[in-house]
């Protein structure tokens, strides 16, 4: 019965009695004057009733006063209920509740949406066990009680308690109320499939505390397991993988004690887990050269700060040097820094091979790029420096004519001061053998020094020292078998001999010694080339160089001055237009001879008019030479001479000759004629004495007229300005002049002219050829006795013909069978005064057969007399200069 | 009728044995002027029988003299033998050229300078 209703029935007893106990006082008002008078019962019976009444009354008040108050707490326990009610109703875990007898009594929202049941499928008509898989509860209550086995086994376990239930009534009733430990269950769902949970049990008491049921609360615990799951298996992994893991892994505690090492870790350092337990900071496993840095990895590794792939060197326990990339990271939970988990990757090999493979790169690059062999060799050397972290280097070059190696070009590294130890090693000069450089020079192989400071062979040390130089080594530079230089390198490090290193280098330095080679090849081409520009363009010729198509590829200085052009603008240009230019009204025909040159492109050479730039012409003598390689014609070099000067110079000649002859013949004339006249005895009787003094005096002024005439003749015919005139003649018309010229001469000295003829013809000019003949015939007269003969022979040999004169005078000694074709050189000092020769005779006669192609020379005939040849071309091979018909034709 | 030759030179010693040589070799009668100009005066007078004519003299060279005695009607007809010193191929072809009927050159044999003369002029008695 509710509290509403008791108040309800409270307040309906209540105004009945109310009602009936003042109907009993009306009734003893009227009847209580004379109760017993009356009515005695009447009284009695009203007083009972009333009195009954205002019990009634009373029990009422304090039924309703009871029901208020019941219903206060009703409604508070309503509250509680609704707040209970939207617990369970919102609550994330799974709540059942059930009874001894495992029957359900309560099935939260989450139950439904989590097995799969609506309640009212549930509620009183399922029981526990069927919410669990087949043997769960079993198993589970099995562990529960064994996981309870040594506590008491509680007395207040219910005698009517369903067996399924009874571990766990057990299990519950074994703790205080609130610390009932949880434990994992697996639950089914409507579709059979299960489910992990964490289930946390209380028991339902009575009043008196016994144990009516109980409340399962259970949280879905997949994902949980699956973490740990998949955590167990991938620490089973992992321990696996850092086990066998070429990398070098260690785990440290945020104090830098070493936790845990793999064997690849201890394999670097060669210690094993028990020696690094022992150490007392991450650092001090390290060499001594990279603690400090090992320590600053390891801080900032620690302030949460991610080391990626950090470069360390460091020597492992065999001593070789290895090089890793660091990869340091904290794990840390909110208390802080949890470990340090330390991975080292050994890059030893792939470095070597990038920077083997960098270093020759670079090297080649540099090569092949660079020009000037010191600068090539010194950004070498920088590579060099920068790739294995040196900081000085210096190439020596070996001097085999003087047997020395000499430093050629260095290198340091900005920074501290290398100026003492380089000053040193530049006033250096090494013999074979001697210090690091002659050393490796000498051996042919590379050499290093752990300590140059240490090292009393090298002499460099103290410099080195003051420098901070600490190691070095050193490497030959080849060229076939051959040791051309050294490269060495310092370093501030100290470093433990690298073979590793060393081949590199020496790998380097071959493709070094190809490229000091080529340049010292090139050097040397530049060098003749800049000789033969200096060459070339200190000539006064202007040269021109003319590919095959006719173009100018090359041109000196002279060319470009004469032409008054520049060389760009001649080059790639037609030469024929830059020396004739069109433009300039210059039409050449066929007859142009530098046309004729360039387009027969044979070895020629003659005169022609070039024009400047501005139009201004000037004569030139130009010779033309075919360049030829490998059989075929690829150009020529065109060379001319601007001439104009010597045309002045050779118009000075003539007006000088002309005075000359003109002055001195003028005064000559008188005398001669005078004396001639004089001693003709014309004008009258001369006495003996006088006649012979007039004769000496004609004599000697005819020999002056002949000597000026020859001197001329000569100085005309040397300047090949005396133009000898080229026909076809019979040799044998010539030598008949010359005998008819000079008989009566013979006849006076009693010699007699016999002559030989076979008939040649040739291409001479004939009157010169007559001077020749004439003064050959007159020497023979002169230096032949009376009664002797002279004799002229003409035969004719191949391509020509040979003219001799033979006498049978005095001869000419061997020693001077040449000398008298000299100027004013004759066999005897005294003959230019006994014979009247002017000493220039065989001069000029050997002026003539020369400008025609020929030969003359001086034979001894036998024992008396000499010889005189002549062999004269068929054709005169050359060309008359002509220089006036030349300059005129144009 | 000796031949009559002028001989027109700037020089006198030579004028003087020239001179010489023609009256005493071939007996010719020889007339002088020292100067071009004046030998153009003489022979446009005189009208000798040839003239013999210096190629280098001031103010009128002999080349010069030549071609205004060739101009002159009166002159024109007179044969010139043009005696030079100049023995260069070129100035012979320049002075034959001009249409002179010899060239004879300095220095000249007296004893042979007449019958030089006669022979290029084609003078057949002495």
């Amino acid at each position: 019965m509710t509290g509403y209703t008791q108040t309800r029935i409270a307040t309906w007893a209540f105004s009945t009695a109310l009602a009936l106990s003042f109907a009993g006082v009306l009734v003893l008002a009227r009847y209580g004057s004379s109760p017993v008078d009356a009515h005695p019962w009447l009284f009695w019976f009203a007083a009972f009733w009333t009195f009954s009444q205002m019990l009634l009354i009373v029990v009422a008040l304090s039924t309703f006063r009871h029901a208020l108050r019941q219903g206060q707490a009703e409604r508070q326990l309503q509250r509680v209920a609704r707040l209970h009610r939207s617990i369970l109703d919102s609550a994330g875990p799974v709540m059942i509740a059930c009874d001894l007898g495992g029957h359900i009594s309560l099935f939260n929202p989450a139950a439904e949406r989590m097995l799969g049941y609506r309640a009212s499928e549930v509620l009183g008509k399922l029981t526990a066990r069927d919410l669990y898989p087949e043997g769960e509860m079993g198993r589970v209550g099995e562990q529960l009680i064994a996981s309870t086995s040594g506590t008491r086994i509680p007395p207040d376990v219910p005698w009517n308690t369903a067996e399924p239930l009874l571990p766990f009534i057990q299990y519950v009733a074994s703790f205080p109320a609130s610390r009932v430990r949880g434990f994992e269950m697996r639950y089914r769902r409507r579709d059979g499939s299960t489910f992990p949970t964490m289930v946390y049990l209380s028991a339902v008491r009575s009043g008196a505390g016994s144990i009516e049921g109980l409340v399962s609360v259970a949280v879905d615990i997949s994902a949980t397991r699956r973490a740990e799951h998949a955590l167990r298996e991938s620490e089973e992994r992992y321990r696996d993988l850092f086990e066998n893991s070429a990398e070098m892994i260690a785990t440290l505690s945020p104090r830098g004690r070493y936790l845990y090492v793999n064997p690849a870790w201890q394999a670097l350092f060669g210690m094993d887990s028990a020696q690094f337990e022992s150490l007392i900071g991450f650092e001090s496993a390290f060499p001594p050269e990279v603690q400090a840095e090992a320590a600053a990895l390891f801080h900032k590794a620690l302030h949460g700060v991610r080391v990626e792939r950090h470069p360390l060197r460091l020597q492992n326990s065999a001593g070789e040097t290895v090089e890793v990339e660091a990869s340091l990271s904290c794990r840390r939970e909110e208390s802080g820094p949890v470990s340090v988990r330390c991975t080292f990757r050994d890059v030893t090999q792939q470095n070597r091979r990038e920077r083997r493979l960098r270093i020759q790169l670079i090297v080649n690059q540099i090569i092949a790029e660079t020009t000037s062999m010191d600068e090539g060799l010194t950004r070498v050397l920088e590579a060099l420096c920068g790739t294995f972290g040196s900081d000085v280097a210096v190439l020596w070059r070996v001097d085999e004519a003087q047997h020395v190696v000499r430093p050629r070009v260095s290198w340091f590294a900005r920074g501290r001061s290398s100026e003492d130890f380089l000053r040193e090693t530049r006033a250096q000069v090494f013999t074979r053998g001697e210090e690091l450089p002659g050393m490796v020079w000498s051996q042919g192989k590379p050499c290093w020094i752990a300590d140059v400071r240490q090292d009393p062979a090298f002499i460099r040390r103290n410099s080195a020292r003051l420098n901070g130089f600490v190691s070095g080594w050193a490497v030959p530079v080849r060229v076939g078998n051959q040791v051309i230089a050294v490269v060495e390198c310092f370093s501030r490090q100290p470093a433990r001999e690298d073979a590793e290193l060393l081949a590199t280098v020496e790998t380097v330095c071959g493709s070094l010694g190809q490229f000091m080679a080529r340049a010292g090849q090139e050097a040397r081409v530049r060098e003749l080339d800049r000789q033969k520009a200096i060459i070339l363009n200190s000539v006064a010729d202007g040269i021109i160089g003319v590919d095959s198509a006719g173009h100018i590829d090359f041109v000196n200085s002279a060319a470009a001055r004469m032409i008054e052009r520049t060389e760009t603008e001649l080059i790639g240009h037609s030469v024929h237009e830059m020396l004739h230019p069109s433009a300039f009204g210059h039409n050449c025909d066929l007859t142009c001879p530098t046309r004729q040159a360039i387009e027969i492109g044979e070895s020629t050479a003659g005169q022609d008019v070039y024009f400047r730039g501005d139009g201004r012409s000037f004569p030139v003598e130009f010779s033309l030479m075919p360049m030829i390689e490998d059989g075929a014609p690829v150009g020529s070099v065109l060379s001319f001479r601007d001439i104009s000067q010597r045309y002045a110079l050779d118009h000075m000649k003539d007006e000088f000759i002309s005075t000359v002859s003109h002055e001195l013949r003028t005064p000559l004339t008188s005398i001669r004629g005078a004396l001639g006249l004089l001693s003709s005895g014309l004008l009258g009787a001369v006495n003996e004495k006088a006649s012979n003094l007039l004769r000496i005096a004609l004599a000697n002024s005819e020999r002056l007229v002949r000597l000026i005439n020859d001197i001329l003749d000569l100085e005309r015919m040397q300047s090949g300005r005396a133009p000898l005139a080229f026909r076809r003649i019979a040799l044998e018309d010539v030598a008949r002049q010359a005998i008819e010229t000079m008989q009566p001469m013979a006849d006076s000295g009693y010699i007699h002219l016999v002559s030989d003829f076979e008939p040649v013809t040739i291409e001479a000019d004939a009157d010169r050829l007559l001077q020749v003949v004439t003064n050959l015939l007159s020497n023979a007269i002169k230096f032949s006795p009376p009664q002797s003969v002279v004799r002229v022979a003409i035969a004719s040999v191949e391509g020509g013909a040979l003219l001799s004169v033979i006498d049978q005078g005095r001869g000419i000694p061997s020693d001077k069978l040449e000398s008298i074709f000299d100027r004013f050189q004759q066999v005897d000092a005294s003959d230019s005064r006994q014979k009247g020769g002017t000493g220039l005779g065989l001069a000029i006669c050997r002026s003539i057969v020369q400008q025609h192609g020929g030969r003359i020379w001086a034979e001894q005939n036998g024992i008396r007399g000499a010889i005189f040849r002549l062999l004269l071309p068929e054709r005169a091979s050359i060309a008359p200069t002509g220089t006036e018909e030349a300059i005129a034709g144009h | 009728m000796p031949h009559r030759v002028l001989i027109i030179d700037d020089e006198e010693d030579i004028r003087a044995v020239a001179a010489m040589s023609l009256e005493t070799v071939a007996g010719w009668e020889v007339l002088m002027a020292g100067s071009g100009a004046a030998g153009i005066a003489r022979a446009e007078e005189q009208l000798p029988d040839a003239i013999l004519l210096d190629v280098m003299m001031p103010v009128m060279d002999g080349p010069s003299t030549f071609r205004q005695l060739r101009a002159n009607p009166k002159t024109a007809h007179i044969p010139v033998i043009l005696l030079t010193a100049k023995v260069q191929a070129a100035d012979q072809k320049r002075f034959s050229d001009l249409g002179v009927s010899a060239v004879m050159f300095k220095p000249f044999d007296p004893l042979t300078l007449a019958g030089d003369i006669a022979r290029a002029l084609g003078w057949k008695d002495k």
